[in-house]
């Protein structure tokens, strides 16, 4: 993708967050985007910030991905004849790939990748018995997937090909390793893991070496995704009683408070703009989706 | 099932959305029958009016919920964090926030011991639910059956009501031990869903399609059409039907027992504190059932154990991605319903008169298994006990560093757990004995 076409991208999603409206006049006050109050999980941004992804659960039975054109907030299936769960959604950074985790049976979850120009679709497929991979991500040059897969009483971060091939083991660490997430150029990868105690926050490089730990926290910090521009990483945090949204640089220094609220703040990821977040709060009971500023 | 329609639960004064009956084989006759085999025990106050059992179903982790081990190897502890809890010295897992700034208002036993030969859901759900095996048969009466049994119906509603939108299943297979076993099914539960809307679903109960409000009121019109469905039955279920549509009629019918049915009338801040969740409106609506002065409520999250299963809703078994299972969904929806349910039970001054009991039908393994997650553990498990005369801001027993198994404190099994239940519902030795239940079980004297 050309500088001009990331340029391009940047200002359509930022001239429709402005249609948005009522765009707060205070910047700490969220934009509401959903109002159905059904629960929400892994919202992320399409490649240009027009269109959200997330998932909702459509009834007890069934998680539904969903997609919402941020004009005009207009909701829709992303795949009508689902008819098991899917959940956990990924855009490439081309526009022309979603990955996301499919329900396979009882206990088994793939990861599937939808080239939306083709409609075709291909599965990383989980071995026999109870297995499942989740957290799918896209390199940012829409090469590979990174997704978690536990095995061997470990939980990994794995790589792959978009045609399901390939398949590389990135971590080798005890504990959970999940929420990969690919910096803007490719040569990093932020995660969360439990490797020495409870969940922090760790880096690595593009092919898993030199790990280092950002966060050091008696309490979770997970699920976390570098800004557009590469410089900061938001992450979901336990260190104020409940569930969080937390901002910081990419060192792990600067920490910021994005989100002040008793009920849960959960699942954020950055705009094209790297000025805003879309994150599910829970507010009386209800999960939506609310635009937030980043201070 | 037979199906023979809906109606709208409200019939006049406001009708603010439909309830879905169906008229069925299943439905529990005991409750209704005018002269039936009820037993009354209008001389006997029992210390709880109403059993709230609140049905962890699929089996929550010790570990990662009430009993953490934070100081036990990588491949145990799990990797949650802990945090304090308003009982000195007592930590659960970071899970659970509002739990733990409520541990003075129950009593937490971590010395659950199941049956370690049911390790399977429906067989491990019967001994759950009754105390005992399966096998031999007859199968045992749930705790609920007893209770209802003998307390029979007082007041407008039947005196066991389970909630979930139908049978309890695991993979599709029913638990044997849910109802009445032996003691017959007209002492098996009355079954009522209840949507994240608030929307009541009674499954064991049909009414005819398109059936509009105002022909609620015309008994003629509808004997007509259920007539016509009663045709189409041998006699034996013939015989069925003619109780069972005078049983769901008179429910119907009455005001209080649809209001009572109704989540939706509470205030909007009310439904907003259980959140709305299909767990917290159904908890809501049982404490709506408390208020009624049912006698037994089952209040079950969820109908079905596997948390990834196509077309089953998500339970509590976590072979695969238990920690984030636990942490997206499971805890965090537990934790806001059961603590508002536990408020309002205060705060309405509810509490001394009702009995919760909160459990699953075992753990899971302290060690982590091969897939980074926990199957099923019958060694040691968690119970929570709140109202009913048990001592509040207490922890009963003790797990090994492991939290495998119980190093001290009192074994208690589902046996026991049901023994004290029915001992508070009212249910004494002589009653037992006469019902031939619960046989040999002791109550547990330390939540007292």
């Amino acid at each position: 993708m050309s500088f001009f076409d990331r340029k391009r991208q940047y200002l359509v999603g930022s001239m429709i967050l402005l249609l948005l409206g009522p765009w707060p006049s205070c910047a700490e006050e969220p934009v509401r985007l959903t109002s159905d109050g059904r629960l929400k999980a892994t919202p992320v941004f399409s490649h240009d910030g027009t269109e959200l992804v997330f998932a909702v659960l459509e009834n007890p039975k069934m998680f539904r991905l969903m997609t919402m054109q941020l004009a005009d907030r207009s909701v829709e299936p992303l795949r009508k004849a689902a008819t098991t769960a899917e959940f956990e959604p990924a855009c490439s950074r081309d526009g022309r790939y979603c990955a996301f985790v499919r329900q396979r049976g009882v206990l088994r979850l793939s990861v599937a990748i939808l080239d939306k120009q083709t409609d075709t679709l291909v599965e990383v497929l989980p071995p026999p018995g109870f297995a499942g991979m989740r957290s799918p991500t896209f390199s940012p040059d829409n090469s590979r997937v990174l997704y978690s897969f536990a095995d061997e009483s470990r939980q990994q971060i794995f790589s792959t090909d978009l045609r399901a091939n390939d398949p590389q083991k990135l971590t080798n660490s005890p504990g959970i390793n999940n929420w990969p997430n690919f910096s803007p150029d490719g040569k990093e990868i932020v995660f969360g893991s439990s490797r020495d105690g409870n969940f922090d926050i760790y880096l690595m490089q593009c092919d898993g070496s030199n790990v280092q730990r950002l966060t050091h926290n008696p309490v979770q910090d997970i699920r976390p995704r570098f800004s557009p521009d590469g410089k900061r990483i938001v992450f979901v945090g336990h260190r104020h009683g409940n569930s969080e949204i937390y901002v910081m640089d990419r060192d792990g220094t600067n920490l910021v408070r994005v989100t002040h609220h008793p009920e849960r703040d959960d699942y954020p990821d950055w705009h094209t703009d790297g000025k805003q977040l879309v994150v599910v709060s829970e507010r009386g009971g209800r999960h939506d989706l609310y635009l937030v500023r980043v201070p | 099932m037979l199906n023979i329609g809906d109606f709208p639960s409200r019939t006049c004064g406001g009708i603010t959305r439909r309830s879905f009956l169906r008229l069925g084989s299943s439905l529990p006759m005991a409750w209704a029958l005018p002269g039936s085999l009820q037993q009354a025990s209008a001389a006997e106050t029992p210390r709880a009016k109403s059993v709230l059992f609140v049905f962890l179903w699929g089996a929550p982790s010790q570990l990662d919920t009430f009993d953490p081990k934070p100081d036990a190897p990588i491949e145990y502890r799990g990797p949650f964090g802990v945090i304090p809890t308003r009982t000195p010295g007592v930590h659960f897992t970071e899970l659970l926030p509002r739990m733990a700034t409520r541990s003075d208002r129950f009593t937490l036993v971590r010395s659950n011991v199941a049956i370690s030969s049911s390790s399977g859901h429906p067989k491990g759900g019967t001994v759950a639910l009754t105390g005992f095996e399966e096998q031999p048969e007859p199968v045992q009466p749930t705790f609920g059956s007893i209770v209802a049994k003998h307390r029979g119906q007082t007041g407008y509603l039947p005196p066991f009501f389970s909630l979930a939108s139908g049978k309890l299943t695991a993979g599709g297979e029913y638990i044997k031990g849910d109802g009445g076993g032996k003691l017959s099914t007209a002492h098996d539960p009355f079954m009522v869903g209840c949507s994240q809307q608030g929307e009541v679903d009674i499954p064991t109960l049909k009414v005819l399609q398109g059936l509009a409000p105002n022909r609620i009121s015309d008994r003629k019109s509808l004997l007509n059409r259920l007539d016509a469905k009663r045709a189409q039955l041998d006699s034996w279920a013939s015989r069925q039907w003619q109780r069972t549509y005078r049983s769901a009629y008179d429910l119907l019918m009455n005001p209080k027992a649809r209001a009572a049915l109704d989540p939706t009338r509470e205030s909007p801040a009310t439904r907003a504190r259980y959140g709305h969740s299909q767990f917290g409106q159904t908890a809501l609506l049982a404490r709506r059932l408390v208020e009624a002065e049912v006698p037994y409520i089952q209040l079950n999250y969820s109908r079905d154990v596997d948390a990834f299963n196509p077309g089953y809703e998500i339970g509590w078994d976590t072979h695969i991605y238990n920690f984030e299972l636990l942490q997206d969904q499971l805890c965090p929806t537990f934790d806001r319903a059961f603590t508002a349910l536990l408020d309002d039970l205060y705060d309405r001054g509810l509490i001394d008169q009702t009995l919760v009991v909160c459990k699953g039908e075992f753990g899971r393994t302290p060690k982590i298994n091969v897939r980074a997650s926990r199957d099923h553990w019958t060694n040691s498990y968690f119970s929570i006990w709140a109202g009913g005369g048990v001592e509040p801001g207490r922890v009963i027993g003790e797990t090994d560093r492991l939290g495998q198994d119980p190093r001290s404190g009192p074994i208690v099994t589902p046996l026991r757990v049901g023994t004290t239940i029915a001992e508070l519902a009212g249910v004494d030795t002589l009653a037992r004995g006469e019902m031939r239940v619960l046989d040999g079980g002791t109550v547990v004297d330390e939540l007292f």
